[in-house]
């Protein structure tokens, strides 16, 4: 979620020449410190919790008992009803998954787009690399929910079109991360002697450079993912992003607040989770960007 | 070109009297002492050279009589008087109203000691603007002045450049025109002119030298090159592991040294007078702080040490011999050293 | 100072293009016939093919480019068909910007005024439970966005004690006081996240600034601390800040299209979202636009002041 001014660097990690000892290294130095653990753990709870948590749920995500709406919490609802008499704890379960997955859905487009364009931006200067700068200067300019809503208004709303935009406007952030990492690398003695020896572009590329921006790239994904959730969290709350009957969040805090005046509680649960999730996810990046720049040389 | 011809002033107007200063940290636990027992003095219109290796504590005892003394470091004990009165048990506040005014410091590498957003004019004219008093016009004004005084040229000019557009000597005269600003009458050199050129180096020693002259200024001069001290320090300190191992004029100390310390700094400079004397013939390295052995703390690298007398005990820093009754009549300052076997060796210094 | 303005300027053009082609484009994204889904379901032939030749859709792509080209460097940007037609959609732009400036200069202000001084506080004492908090209150209100943070003010602030309005919008021509009491609570909402940034950076850049040999040379001068820091030290940490605050420009733009929804405010934002519901599509495309070049707009501006906090950035 930080803005960071420069992509992180894997500064203490030294430059890596086998891929395959260095995928078990980079996660351990990524897992170096024990907050990160925790905050790790935590995650995965969350998303154990988010899939499974629908199908023990006694409740549909669309039962509706018009009768009982805007219920106070009680032993039948654990977190009260909605407008519409829905269980709100089955909603929330809902809306978490559907949140994970849209900002799987946003922050995977953002990889996919900027990631390999940045690596070979950064590893050969060229006219390429500027065509790639201005397009990459273009999406940072676009601020990410008037392109979302904007894209949304035009294709049709709907979670995935909203995140695909979404994921288009993060993916200067890694196409920033890949083009540094693959800049310093470039320069390195060791892909000199590579490329002396006969081994294609591609080849370097994959095995050596690559190697290298795994770490970056993955602090990179988890400060990502927090924007692409909230991003997602507000459209729906402005009723461009899910619609029934999917759940999200971001329509349960719609909802509620529309509501507001009638029953005060029903706000807190959809904010509150979001803000749970967002802040681990958060936390997990401030974790593995500090063992980036630590080498994972500490504890 | 040396100057301890010169006779420093003989009355006893000792400006900054260091007594038994001991600064150190804690360390998980421990007490590591960087500074110990040092006591050096500085009167009125004299020039006094700190000399030691990097580490042997000259630094930090400028730093704390100037009340700058970072963070993690304390002072543990001893005092430190300024025209009578002891800064370490002195209100900050009080403290701070000195710096700058009564008491200036200039540091190595001017250039990165100069804030880079403000012309070098705004610099020198803000300490007379905030201790002074003066509207902008006036500090302006007298900053010009202070500029032509440490001989820069077009000091009008000048006055509006920022420090990246200056080059190394001119940044020090900056630093000392900054120095200099509010009269003070203690001047702190720490290794002015180590980052310079040569030539650049003699400039500013010459230009610092007739500045002490006109304004009667005490200076405390550190630095690790005995050339510079040869040319410009009435009297000289020698520091060593944290303490002072001798301490006399100058010319003395060059002639006879008494400590083999100050004797193997001195054998090791190719030609006095030559700037840019180096150590490095004196076998072995310094002891670290916390790490100091018992007894003399040279003795592991000493040509005359004596087992069972120089390793034993603490060895005091005393008066040479016969200086001890001169210094009583005259109100010169003794000359000293922290010799167990000072009165029998007979080290050869430069005429 | 010209030249260099000039100078990035032009070296924004391609961008610039760039944006338009992107804004451009929004109207191909529709599946189907955009003149009937702007038309509506009830909508005659007739209309249906008026609504056509108002969006230009009667011509080839080239030529509507060039089109929509013409209208950015006239200054119309386009012109609505549903919610003003025939207007120009720069006008609708005009007319919400007042709200949402008001709102975005008040949320940067709200901000720099709270973030530098926590900054400042938690660099001095560096380490102390005063600098973990800071950190720990700075993790948490970056999960806290405002769509969040919007509604449990109201709730707290608006409904439960009615200490300040809930929604709507006042102009500053109604006074002061009023002006403020409206836009103070959409504003926090937004600035949340910003003081976290920017705090965060205020911290940083002046622990680094405070470890430097001028600083030194200012303590060595004798001044106060206050003046160590306010002056010698905050000039020098100033440009990651400000970078920073560039940075957040584009978060606050976003902030403001949920904020105005919120709290029922006339502003771009809100403008947008209505927009986007009603099919309006000239008027979204000039909302990108317009959007992209006040981003660029701030960038620029963010580079012009670091001349004045580093000369050493200065050309000649």
């Amino acid at each position: 979620m930080t803005t960071t001014i420069e992509p992180p660097r894997a500064g203490g990690a030294p430059v890596r020449s086998t891929p395959h000892r260095a995928r078990f290294r980079t996660a351990r130095m990524l897992l170096s410190e024990r907050r990160t653990r925790v905050v790790l753990a935590l995650l995965v709870l969350l998303v154990l919790v988010a899939f499974v948590g629908p199908l023990l749920s006694p409740y549909g995500s669309n039962e509706q008992d018009l009768l009982g709406r805007l219920q106070p919490p009680s032993g039948a609802h654990w977190l009260g009803t909605d407008s519409l008499g829905r269980d709100i704890l089955t909603l929330v379960l809902h809306g978490t998954r559907l949140s994970l997955l849209a900002g799987l859905l946003a922050v995977g487009t953002a990889v996919v787009l900027g990631t390999p364009a940045g690596l070979l931006a950064g590893y050969r200067a060229g006219p390429f690399g500027a065509i790639t700068n201005t397009v990459s200067d273009t999406l940072l300019a676009l601020p990410p929910l008037v392109l979302a809503l904007a894209v949304v208004g035009a294709y049709g709303g709907g979670v995935v079109p909203a995140m695909l935009a979404v994921g288009i406007t993060l993916s200067p952030r890694f196409y920033r991360v890949a083009r540094s990492v693959a800049a310093t690398v470039s320069k390195d003695a060791f892909v000199e002697a590579a490329r002396s020896i006969g081994c294609s572009t591609t080849r370097i590329l994959t095995r050596h450079v690559f190697a290298n921006a795994v770490a970056p790239i993955v602090v990179q994904v988890t400060f990502s993912i927090g924007l692409a959730i909230i991003a997602e969290a507000s459209l729906s709350f402005l009723g461009v992003g899910a619609a029934p009957p999917s759940v999200s969040l971001g329509t349960m805090a719609r909802d509620a607040f529309t509501h507001i005046r009638e029953a005060a509680f029903p706000i807190f649960p959809p904010c509150i989770v979001i803000a749970v999730i967002v802040f681990l996810f958060s936390s997990l990046g401030d974790g593995l960007r500090d063992a980036v720049v630590s080498g994972g040389r500490r504890t | 070109m040396t100057v301890t011809e010169d006779q420093a002033v003989g009355v006893d107007t000792a400006l900054l009297s260091v007594r038994d200063l001991s600064v150190g940290f804690r360390r998980r636990e421990a007490w590591v002492p960087i500074l110990d027992a040092v006591s050096f003095t500085v009167r009125a219109g004299e020039v006094v050279g700190l000399v030691g290796e990097s580490g042997s504590g000259k630094t930090v005892s400028s730093l704390t009589a100037m009340g700058l003394l970072p963070r993690p470091l304390e002072v543990a004990g001893g005092s430190i008087d300024f025209r009578g009165r002891d800064l370490l048990t002195m209100d900050p506040k009080q403290v701070r109203d000195l710096r700058g005014v009564q008491m200036s410091m200039i540091f190595q590498d001017a250039l990165r000691c100069l804030n880079p957003a403000f012309t070098v004019g705004d610099q020198i004219a803000e300490p007379l603007r905030v201790h002074s008093g003066m509207s902008r016009a006036q500090a302006g004004a007298r900053a010009v002045e202070l500029l032509e005084l440490v001989e820069i040229p077009r000091a009008k000019e000048r006055a509006s450049s920022y420090p990246h557009e200056l080059s190394g000597g001119m940044c020090q005269r900056v630093m000392i025109a900054i120095a200099l600003a509010c009269s003070p009458r203690l001047l702190i050199a720490d290794e002015p002119t180590t980052a310079l050129d040569v030539t650049v180096q003699r400039q500013v020693l010459r230009l610092l030298l007739r500045i002490q002259r006109e304004m009667d200024l005490g200076v405390l001069f550190i630095t690790h090159d005995l050339g510079v001290v040869a040319e410009i320090c009435h009297r000289t300190a020698v520091m060593y592991a944290g303490q002072i191992v001798e301490e006399g004029p100058t010319e003395e100390l060059f002639r006879r040294p008494r400590h083999p310390y100050t004797h193997g700094l001195i054998s090791s400079i190719p030609r006095l007078g030559d700037a840019g004397g180096r150590f490095g013939s004196i076998a072995g390295v310094v002891p670290k702080a916390g790490q100091w052995p018992d007894g003399c703390r040279f003795a592991s690298r000493c040509d005359h040490v004596e087992r069972g007398r120089c390793d034993v005990g603490r060895v005091p820093l005393e008066p040479t011999d016969g200086t001890a009754d001169t210094a009583r009549t005259t109100g010169e300052v003794p000359q000293r050293v922290r010799c167990v076997r000072a009165r029998e060796l007979s080290l050869e210094g430069v005429g | 100072m010209t030249r260099f303005v000039a100078w990035r300027v032009l070296g924004m053009l391609p961008i610039i293009l760039l944006v338009t082609l992107v804004s451009f484009l929004l109207l191909e994204l529709v599946p189907g016939d955009p003149a009937r889904l702007v038309a509506g379901d009830l909508a005659t032939p007739e209309q249906v093919e008026a609504t056509r030749v108002s969006l230009g859709l009667d011509r080839n792509v080239v030529v509507r480019y060039i089109a929509y080209l013409g209208s950015v460097v006239t200054g119309s940007f386009g012109e609505s068909v549903v919610l003003q037609p025939g207007r120009g959609a720069m006008d609708l732009i005009l007319q919400a910007l007042p709200v949402t400036l008001s709102l975005t200069v008040v949320s940067l202000v709200i901000a720099v005024v709270v973030a530098v001084p926590l900054g400042v506080a938690a660099a001095l004492r560096r380490g102390s439970w005063v600098d973990q908090v800071l950190n720990g209150l700075t993790s948490l209100s970056l999960a806290l966005p405002p769509f969040v943070i919007g509604p449990l003010l109201v709730t707290v602030l608006a409904v439960t004690y009615n200490l300040f309005p809930a929604v709507g919008y006042q102009p500053l021509s109604a006074g002061f006081p009023v002006w403020f009491a409206y836009l103070l609570l959409p504003a926090l909402a937004i600035a949340v996240n910003p003081i976290a940034e920017i705090g965060r950076q205020v911290r940083g850049s002046l622990v680094d600034v405070l470890d430097q040999s001028y600083i030194r040379t200012a303590n060595a001068k004798g001044l106060s601390t206050t003046r160590v820091v306010g002056k010698h030290a905050i000039k020098n940490a100033a440009i990651p800040a400000v970078t920073v605050l560039g940075l957040q420009v584009t978060r606050v733009i976003g902030g403001t299209v949920v904020v105005e929804i919120i709290f029922a405010m006339p502003g771009i934002g809100a403008l947008a979202v209505n927009s986007v519901l009603s099919h309006d599509f000239p008027v979204v495309q000039a909302l990108v636009l317009f959007s992209a070049l006040a981003v660029l707009a701030t960038n620029l501006l963010v580079d012009l002041s670091y001349g004045y906090f580093d000369p050493r950035l200065r050309k000649g």
